[in-house]
This record gives structure tokens, C-alpha cells and sequence, in this order.
């Protein structure tokens, strides 16, 4: 076999449906071969990337997570299964590509990607894949990307709507700090556990991301920086914007002397503001117990004779109400009760004396207590600890937690 | 458009058997301005649409000239009649920097801490200027044309 050949001969079959594709041919079924792809994040966007790396002939794949496979996980990791629930995510995902193409070389990495280790392990390949999660690894990303002068593949899903983009793009695009000089306040920053994701969205953008690096590596990719938006619920659901070009004073890949500004070996964390908050273990805080409750003694006074002056009300949007509440509780959401507090309050009719306030866990529901309390002072206002989490874990495990 | 220029200008419409061309020519002889108003469509998305009543589209119709320190004082229902003319002060031409606080004043339903921080919209959200990266259009200082479409949105972290 030529230097320039396949590896093996069947995998002039295996690959043969993309190999007779002009424009792609031996020389791009041999640029993927020799090539190395690191996959940042084996979740959603992650195990679509993977897949789709690994069964087209990627020589070696990096896989860095520091998670472990949970239930919640799996309606869009597509790798990972239940069996594995519970076994960290790289190890998962490289089981599963294993299974896929076991000739091509896999590196596993467990541990957080740090800026201390970030180069380490990123160095070795020839196209980086963020499929993270959160806004600090997104720097780190990027900032190390263009330090090593590599190519990073972006993407980003939440609820229904996705986004794309190539970093560094040959050493001349825009990175991703030329985009975001700022980073957004943790609390702006959702994630899918709070926001919520649709299963097949990251598998959209995942996938494109598995083709930009491919489109890269091959020699196909136009060069062009460009961000792609998806909607999947807009008409049309893709659109492609022209982004500007990089910012001389930008301070990873501008010019030097024209630098604004540095960036500190630093904490990525403190940069976009600290990270995102425990909201469990903030809804689970005792606070005042004039002013909060926990689940075991609201279920006391629901079995009591207080019970028929007693009102339950929950503050979670109605969709999540929709998915599982407690049979006697009202729902008014947190927002809708915000804009009009003194409606909310007139919805409590007279011979209620004690009002429990109720979320998912917690945080929510101090909020509305006590914007109810400031116009009900006759009737006593408790918010719920730990919210409907806490309840299904104290009171009733039959309850559902999602 | 003049038949749309006249419209939102709350002018009376001519009767049938005038003719629209004349009419709103002479209309705009009258007070010396050429376009009184400028019609945009506003897209939101990533998150953003939510502040703005979980609507993701919206046609607006903006005045041609606007206060030049963004006071967006006066709804676009009632735009500054050119005979009676509201804005004493200085005016410039409607740009994407006025576009801002007027939809922050108008169309917002909550939260204005997650769309604007300062005189601009806070980090993390881009500004797309007929699907163009509006730093390459001149960001706030963009002066909005007709049928131009401007797009908000949030950047994502999720995966
Ligand atoms: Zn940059």
C-alpha cells in the first residue's frame, strides 16, 4: 500500500460512499486517518460530534469530561446508556465509539480542564471541539486555541435554539473573546438544567460541529468566519451571519502592543463572575422559620384540622406545573405574580389564614412569600425548603423529581 | 412607499379619485420631510424573546428622525406630526443606538438588566444588522434604512 493510502484495505470499503465524493476523494479519506480531533464535553453536543467523528475515520479522538452519565442525561447524550449510568462520561463515550470503529485511537481524559492543564491536553491535536457547558470553560477554550494556533469548533444549545461557530479560523478569524470581550453574569448564563434543552437541537448542532472539523481537516471549509444560528421552531430555522473580523486591541489573538488589557493564568471562574449558583443548596437554606418551612411538618399541618384554612401555591411556570404538582396547591407563576402581586393576593379568599409557598427547589418561592407577605399581612406566608425536590425526598418518594 | 408614509403620519387618506402619488407628494412638500418614518422588523432569540412577551418577531415602525440623546419619550402610534412637531431639541436620523432604548421603554416586558447594561445591550448579546455583525455596520451609530431587519440575540452556553 502507498504512503498516501488507507491503512487497511477494507476501509476502502468502509469509507468508500464518502471517498467517491469529489472535492473529498483518497486525499480526504487519508487527511481524516492521520488526524487527531479533541472533543471537549461528552454531553449533548459531545456524543452527536463523537459519533460522528469516530464512524467517519478520525485517527484519534481526545475526549475530555469530568461528569459522570446521569438519568436526566440521556434523551440527548445518545452515547451513553442506561447501564452506564454513573460511569464518567469519557469512559462511556469511548465505550460506545469503540463499539462504532475500533481502529481508530482514543485518549480519555476525566479530569476538569483547568487553564494549569488546558494546554497539556489540548496541544496534541489538530482541531479542538467545544461542546461545553458553561461560559469560563468557553474561554479557556478559546484563549487556548489561539495560543496553540488551532481551530476551534464552537457550539452552544439551549431549549429550543442553537448556535455554530469556527474560532481562530486559520489563525485569522475572530476568537471567541473578539465576539465576547465580557462575559454575561453567571445568572444570565442558563444551563440546560435550568432552561431546559430538546434532545434532537444538540444533535443538530453537534453534528455540524462534527462537520465543520471535518470540512476543516479534508480542506473543504470556505475560510469564512461565520456564526450559525438555528431556531428549530423559526421560518426558516438556520441563519448565517457575517462576523466581524479580530480585534487588534483583542487581549488573546490581537496585535501586540495594541492588547487591551490581559489575560490572567487566572481563574476563568472568577472571570465570568463566579460561576453559576447552587440553586438546590440555595433553596435548601433553613432561613427564618417564621418565614420558611420544611416539607415534613407542611405535611403535618396538611394532615391537621388547619388544613381547611391552609393554601398551597406554587410559583412554577405552568408548564412545569403541568408535569406533576401537589393535588391541592394553586399555581400562579412566579413571574405572572411579580407583574401583579395584587391580583395574586385577592386570589386568597377570606377564610385562608396560612399560605404555603412551593417551587422546585426552593429559591423561587422565598421570592413570592415574601412579596405576598408584604400585602397579606393577616395571613401567615411560609415558603416551602427545598421545594418539591425536598418534599418528594422527605415526604413523598412517589411524588416525581425531574 | 409614500401611501404608507402618509398612513402612520395619521394624515386623512386621499378619496378614490385622487390620485396617492400626488397627494402624498404634495403632503410632503408641505412640511419638507422626505421620509417620516422607517419600518424595521426586530427578530429576538437565544433566550432574549422572552423579555419581550416570548414574541420572537416584531414589526416596528419607527420615526425618521429621532432626539439625539435616545429619549424615546414618544410611542411610534404617535409619531411627531410634522406640522406639530413634539422634539424641540436636536434630532438625528433613527439608528440602532436609539432602536435600543426605545425597545427597552416600548416593547419591554421585564428585566431590563438582562437586555441593556449602560447605553448599550449588556455583554454576552450580539447585534446582527441584516444578518451582518453590526460591528461591521458601525454598532450603535447604524442608521436604520427601510426594510432593514435587526436581530438580538443571547449567546448560549448550553451543550
Ligand atoms: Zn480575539
Amino acid at each position: 500500500m502507498s504512503a498516501a493510502g488507507l491503512n487497511h484495505l477494507d476501509d476502502y470499503q468502509r469509507y468508500g460512499r464518502q471517498m467517491i465524493l469529489d472535492g473529498f476523494g483518497l486525499p480526504g479519506q487519508v487527511a481524516l486517518q492521520n488526524a487527531s480531533v479533541v472533543v471537549v464535553g461528552a454531553g449533548g453536543l459531545g456524543c452527536p460530534a463523537l459519533q460522528y467523528l469516530a464512524a467517519s475515520g478520525i485517527g484519534r479522538i481526545g475526549i475530555v469530561d469530568h461528569d459522570v452519565v446521569e438519568l436526566s442525561n440521556l434523551h440527548r447524550q445518545i452515547l451513553h446508556t442506561e447501564q452506564r449510568v454513573g460511569m464518567p462520561k469519557a469512559e462511556s463515550a469511548a465505550e460506545a465509539i469503540r463499539t462504532l470503529n475500533s481502529k481508530i485511537k482514543i485518549n480519555i481524559y476525566t479530569e476538569a480542564l483547568s487553564a494549569l492543564n488546558a494546554l497539556d491536553i489540548l496541544s496534541s491535536y489538530d482541531v479542538i471541539l467545544d461542546c461545553t457547558d458553561n461560559a469560563p470553560t468557553r474561554y479557556l477554550l478559546s484563549d487556548t486555541a489561539v495560543a496553540l494556533g488551532k481551530p476551534l469548533v464552537s457550539g452552544a444549545a439551549q431549549k429550543f435554539d442553537g448556535q455554530l461557530c469556527v474560532y481562530n479560523l486559520n489563525n485569522e478569524g475572530p476568537c471567541y473573546r473578539c465576539i465576547f470581550p465580557k462575559p454575561p453574569a453567571p445568572e444570565h448564563a442558563g444551563t440546560c438544567e435550568e432552561t431546559g434543552i430538546l434532545g434532537t437541537v444538540t444533535g443538530v448542532i453537534g453534528t455540524l460541529q462534527a462537520l465543520e472539523a471535518i470540512k476543516l481537516l479534508a480542506g473543504m471549509h470556505e475560510g469564512k468566519a461565520s456564526l450559525l444560528i438555528y431556531s428549530a421552531l423559526g421560518v426558516p430555522p438556520f441563519r448565517s451571519i457575517k462576523l466581524r473580523s479580530r480585534r487588534p486591541t483583542c487581549p488573546a489573538c490581537g496585535q501586540e502592543g495594541l492588547k487591551e488589557g490581559q489575560i490572567r493564568d487566572t481563574d476563568y471562574v472568577a472571570f465570568c463572575g463566579g460561576g453559576p449558583p447552587d440553586w438546590e443548596k440555595k433553596g435548601m437554606m433553613q432561613g427564618d422559620p417564621g418565614l420558611r418551612i420544611t416539607p415534613t411538618k407542611l405535611n403535618d399541618i396538611l394532615a391537621s384540622e388547619a388544613a381547611s384554612h391552609t393554601k398551597i401555591l406554587d410559583v412554577r411556570p405552568r408548564t412545569e406545573f403541568g408535569i406533576c404538582h401537589l393535588w391541592e396547591s394553586i399555581n400562579i407563576p412566579l413571574k405572572e405574580l411579580s407583574a401583579n402581586p395584587t391580583t395574586t393576593a385577592s386570589v386568597l379568599e377570606d377564610g385562608v389564614k396560612e399560605v404555603y409557598v412551593v417551587c422546585r427547589l426552593g429559591n423561587d418561592s422565598q421570592i413570592a412569600a415574601d412579596a405576598l407577605r408584604a400585602l397579606r399581612r393577616d395571613v401567615v406566608v411560609k415558603d416551602v425548603i427545598g421545594g418539591l425536590k425536598a418534599w418528594s425526598r422527605d415526604v413523598d418518594p412517589d411524588f416525581p423529581v425531574y | 412607499m409614500p401611501q404608507r408614509c402618509c398612513q402612520y403620519a395619521g394624515w386623512q387618506l386621499p378619496s378614490l379619485t385622487e390620485d396617492y402619488g400626488t397627494f402624498c407628494r404634495l403632503r410632503r412638500n408641505d412640511c419638507g420631510v422626505t421620509a417620516v418614518h422607517i419600518s424595521l422588523k426586530v427578530e429576538f432569540g437565544g433566550g432574549l424573546e422572552l423579555l419581550f412577551d416570548n414574541q420572537r418577531s416584531h414589526k416596528l415602525t419607527l420615526p425618521a428622525r429621532v432626539p439625539l440623546d435616545n429619549s424615546t419619550s414618544s410611542p411610534p402610534s404617535s409619531p411627531p406630526s410634522p406640522q406639530n412637531n413634539e422634539y424641540e431639541g436636536e434630532t438625528k436620523p433613527v439608528d440602532v443606538a436609539y432602536l435600543i432604548h426605545w425597545l427597552r421603554h416600548h416593547l419591554l416586558k421585564e428585566r431590563a438588566e438582562l437586555f441593556m447594561e449602560g447605553d448599550t445591550v449588556r455583554p454576552g448579546i450580539l447585534v446582527l444588522i441584516n444578518d451582518t455583525d453590526w460591528e461591521l455596520e458601525g454598532e450603535g451609530e447604524y442608521v436604520i434604512k427601510n426594510g432593514d431587519e435587526v436581530v438580538f440575540i443571547s449567546t448560549l452556553h448550553g451543550g
